[in-house]
């Protein structure tokens, strides 16, 4: 089971990375949509975890782009604050929709119910 | 606490908004930071009292990401402060370099998601006689029209400068033409700030005049 967490918050991003892979979870992490998209285009993931507002491409926008190349590919958005419309949006198509800053167990909880672990 | 007056009610309102929840999301962010890196020390702490080796220097800089984030959100919280108090008085004596350099901040999470970097050039410190929060939501949408005409991946420069009489801030860098609808809402701005907005189309340059 691999994940691939995309926030342009490096820091975010890559402690988070690694307190997963503690867990026992194998992870990569990207801070860019665009990377995002070159790392599912290159090879297989289980599941993404988003951060819903990003610059150049949004969470929202590139789980339809992430969605197209990985069709099984499961989502967890993460979210500062967002809108109504973001959550509603968000929550729709993605497995949860977790708000920042977020308890690791709480997150791990949500990764295993997603992938039926 | 005396309020502007002279701007419509709802569009302060909507600025004030749209601000305040920018902010509140760099704080979160802030705050999400802090708490992977504080998770991550316990994690580190928690495997050490589990027989892994545990490095003084990670330690050291997890420390220094912390600290670094605390300092990040003083300063957001700071801008946010002064923002807040730009309200208290419908007039007063209004530093237009730190004004442009205030709202900048205020609006880097948009500017980010614009993909267009902002830079404020060095200058006189300029000051006028104004309502401070109608100025900065003068300056604020000024500078959200500049960067939808500059586009992705560009570069907007801001310059404060004194001609004659008049006070002016000028930001270069545009590139498509602004749409008619929202040069007319940012020149019904002007007026009630008492300044004036020119395109100043052969330079692609937007001027703000007090």
């Amino acid at each position: 089971m691999k994940i691939l967490l995309v926030d342009d918050e490096l820091e975010l991003v890559s402690a988070l990375s690694e307190r997963l892979s503690f867990r026992g979870f194998e992870t990569e992490w990207v801070t860019s949509g665009e990377e995002a998209i070159e790392k599912v285009s290159a090879g297989k993931f289980d599941m993404a975890i988003l951060d819903v507002k990003m610059p150049r491409i949004s969470g929202l926008e590139l789980r339809n782009k992430l969605e197209k190349i990985c069709p099984s590919l499961k989502f967890i958005f993460l979210s500062g604050h967002g809108s109504e419309d973001d959550y509603n949006e968000g929550s729709c198509g993605a497995d949860c929709y977790l708000i920042k800053p977020v308890k690791i167990e709480n997150l791990v909880e949500r990764i295993n119910i997603a992938l039926g672990l | 606490m005396g309020s502007s007056g002279k701007i419509q009610g709802r569009d302060g309102l909507c600025f004030f908004g749209k601000v305040s929840a920018t902010i509140s999301h760099d704080i979160k962010n802030v705050l999400a930071i802090i708490n992977e890196d504080a998770g991550l020390l316990q994690d580190l702490s928690l495997m050490a009292t589990q027989g892994m080796e545990l490095e003084p220097e990670r330690l050291v800089k997890l420390a220094e990401k912390i600290q670094n984030q605390i300092k990040r959100g003083d300063v957001i919280i700071k801008n946010m402060n002064r923002f807040a108090h730009s309200v208290d008085v419908s007039e007063c004596e209004v530093n237009l370099f730190e004004t442009v350099a205030l709202v900048i901040a205020l609006f880097t999470r948009i500017s980010a998601s614009k993909c267009v970097t902002v830079l404020l050039k060095e200058g006189e410190q300029v000051t006028t006689k104004c309502d401070p929060f109608s100025a900065e939501m003068l300056i604020a949408k000024c500078l959200e029209i500049s960067m939808d005409s500059s586009g992705k991946d560009s570069e907007i420069t801001v310059e404060i400068l004194k001609e004659n009489s008049e006070k002016v801030i000028a930001i270069s860098g545009l590139k498509q033409a602004i749409e008619q609808e929202k040069f007319q809402a940012v020149e019904a701005l002007s007026k009630e700030v008492n300044a004036s907005v020119k395109m100043k189309q052969q330079d692609n340059v937007l001027e703000i005049i007090f």
